[in-house]
């Protein structure tokens, strides 16, 4: 197997907190093999310089789409890029900036800067939203085990197989007592993507969903049960709106309590 | 074979699994936040003999939730490939008739004729199984009605059956290993009257069962109701997609393979977990995928337990044990669901003319 050619690897950095990348830096320093099979091009936080036109073998997408000048690098670089992914909740599933997105933009500028002026800021989106995507790496961080999928199958040269059950699966891998039976905290495992080994609910922690939602998953009827289980209203929006209100699987949970828009 | 049966007193009983600890790992019921849970044992007096039901059934430890069916690696020419090899002996303690059925079950699914799943053959092989008589009836147990309990009337496939006869257990064998294992303890006979007061135990017991299930006709009623308006009113309304009924049900057998393969492509972990008809990519094959709607996959689930396992297997995959609908976080019942479908055949309504 020729194994001489590295991967080109761009990562390009949008509105989120950075968290990926760091978690990109730190699995260098837990997975070495990983960064021996990529030549960076392009890194803004793991090296400075690089060039933004590529060609590129795989391009990592951080962050949430709000600034137009973003969209329109975004397409660029798609057409830069042999493989796209997106890491990490924001860049997924618009994360943890889409919470903005139910309130007007006008409110919510007001409500965090005293100048709002020089902003041009627009509705939070995932990068799916405006280019097509190869799979998607999700956490919040981004889980190392759908990263190192993706890299082991581009080096194969197979399609990749991402985690993409419920966060009960892996509870009940785990051996957890169910905490929405046991304990009837308002756990959104049932409906949110697993990878992250159930992190909470090992710790007697409800999962608060920041993977964003398992394709297919029915949040009207979770949405119903915890209303049947005493939560307020403005509670289960929330739960619904918090990592990912972009997404239709969550948004058809939140809309029964609020507006999405 | 001739069964034997003894009296053991609990006292005895306790150091007897004591001195087996030396020889086997003890697996069985342990009490955790309240609920119990099949673990393996390190002090013979966490077992709680009494309990009523756990959230994975034993199961776990035949079948595994997570394990490496092979390594394979890469070598100059061609690969090798290494198997699993040792499994540790284990005996599992108090394992209820409904557990027990649901292990005979799994061993008609991996260990046909035609082809025998290696892992599960070496963990059958090095497992006793010690059967327990319940105690208790759960609310939503209905082990009765698919004929699978509350007593084990079995006489073979497992090893040892105790009933709690209060001060002592009667203990019966069921195998020569087991018979072995008993014959050092010099135990007394079991008289009828302890038999007596078993079958007098049985019939109490089964008499408060609350959930019920008819059989008669179900094969038939299910196959025939595919489009029944429950299937979709239930995946609708309250079916999540979250796999939970069918991670704990104990004759599930369905499983992922996936490679875990190291980063100078050398060396392969070709690893198995568990899998569930739930989840929407199970059922994608090349170029479709042929249970989309989440319809369709929790008809899958009622439909494959209780009517299409039994032209698969000669059984029901349904062993009562009610764990489905309590693990269910919206508490599907899948006897309710059987019910409505009994009440109002629809094909049937149709051909009569009324539907």
């Amino acid at each position: 197997m020729n194994r001489k050619k590295r991967i080109r690897l761009g990562v390009f950095k949008y509105t989120c907190c950075a968290g990926c990348e760091f978690q990109l830096i730190f699995f260098q320093k837990k997975i070495l093999e990983i960064f021996e099979n990529l030549e960076i091009i392009y890194f803004r936080m793991g090296e400075s310089g690089g060039g933004e036109e590529g060609p590129f073998d795989l391009v990592l997408i951080d962050g949430a789409i709000t600034e137009a000048w973003q969209a329109d690098q975004l397409k660029k670089v798609r057409q830069a890029a042999k493989f796209l992914l997106p890491i990490g909740s924001c860049a997924v599933n618009g994360g943890i900036p889409a919470i903005k997105n139910s309130t007007s933009e006008l409110e919510m500028e007001k409500r965090v800067y005293q100048q709002i002026q020089p902003l041009h800021s627009m509705k939070a989106h995932p990068v799916d939203d405006y280019v097509k995507v190869d799979g998607y790496i999700k956490g919040c961080p981004m889980g190392e085990k759908d990263l190192v999928e993706a890299v082991t199958s581009l080096l194969l040269g197979k399609r990749a197989n991402f985690i993409n059950y419920s966060v009960c699966v892996e509870c009940k891998l785990k051996g957890n007592l169910c905490l929405l039976i046991a304990d009837k905290l308002p756990c959104m495992g049932p409906v949110t993507n697993a990878g992250c080994g159930a992190l909470c609910p090992s710790y007697g922690r409800a999962c608060y969903a920041c993977w964003g939602p398992m394709e297919d998953a029915n949040s009207r009827a979770l949405a119903w049960q915890f209303e049947k289980m005493g939560l307020e209203p403005d509670d289960i929006f929330r739960k619904f709106t918090q990592y990912a209100s972009n997404k239709l699987e969550f948004r058809k949970g939140a809309q029964l309590y609020g507006s999405t828009t | 074979m001739p069964k034997d049966a003894f009296v053991i007193e609990k006292n005895q009983f306790s150091s007897w699994l004591k001195k087996l600890q030396e020889s086997f790992q003890l697996i069985g019921p342990v009490e955790k936040e309240g609920h119990f849970v099949f673990s393996l044992i390190e002090e013979v007096n966490d077992l709680v003999m009494d309990y009523d039901t756990t959230m994975l059934g034993p199961r776990k430890f035949i079948f595994l939730p997570e394990e490496k069916i092979c390594t394979i690696y890469q070598k100059d020419q061609g690969f090798t490939i290494k198997k699993v090899q040792d499994v540790p002996g284990q005996l599992l303690i108090g394992v209820h008739s409904c557990d027990l059925h649901a292990i005979l079950v799994l061993d008609k699914v991996f260990l046909l004729k035609s082809f025998q799943d290696h892992n599960y053959r070496l963990r059958r092989e090095n497992t006793l199984i010690m059967a327990l008589n319940c105690t208790k009836v759960c609310p939503t147990c209905f082990c009765s009605s698919m004929g699978t309990g509350p007593f084990v009337e079995l006489d073979k496939g497992f090893d040892f059956l105790l009933t709690d006869c209060g001060e002592s257990y009667l203990i019966e064998s069921f195998s020569e290993k087991a018979k072995d294992l008993l014959l050092p303890l010099n135990l007394p006979q079991a008289d009828d009257s302890l038999f007596k007061k078993k079958e007098q135990l049985f019939q109490e017991l089964k008499g408060r069962f609350i959930k019920n299930l008819d059989t008669t006709n179900l094969v038939q009623t299910l196959l025939e109701n595919q489009d029944h308006p429950v299937w979709q009113r239930t995946a609708e309304e309250r079916c999540l997609g979250c796999t939970n009924c069918t991670m704990v049900c104990p004759t599930c057998f369905c499983f992922n393979v996936k490679d875990k393969i190291s980063f100078d492509l050398k060396e392969c972990d070709r690893v198995r977990y568990w899998d569930s008809c739930q989840e929407l990519h199970f059922a994608e094959v090349h170029g479709a995928n042929y249970r989309s709607s989440r319809k369709a996959r929790l008809r899958q689930f009622v439909t494959h337990k209780l009517a299409t396992w039994v032209e698969q297997f000669g059984c029901f995959g349904c062993i009562g044990c009610g764990r489905c609908m309590y693990w269910c976080p919206t508490h599907i019942d899948l006897t309710e669901m059987a019910k409505e479908v009994q009440k109002s055949n629809f094909k049937r309504m149709r051909e009569d003319g009324y539907a």
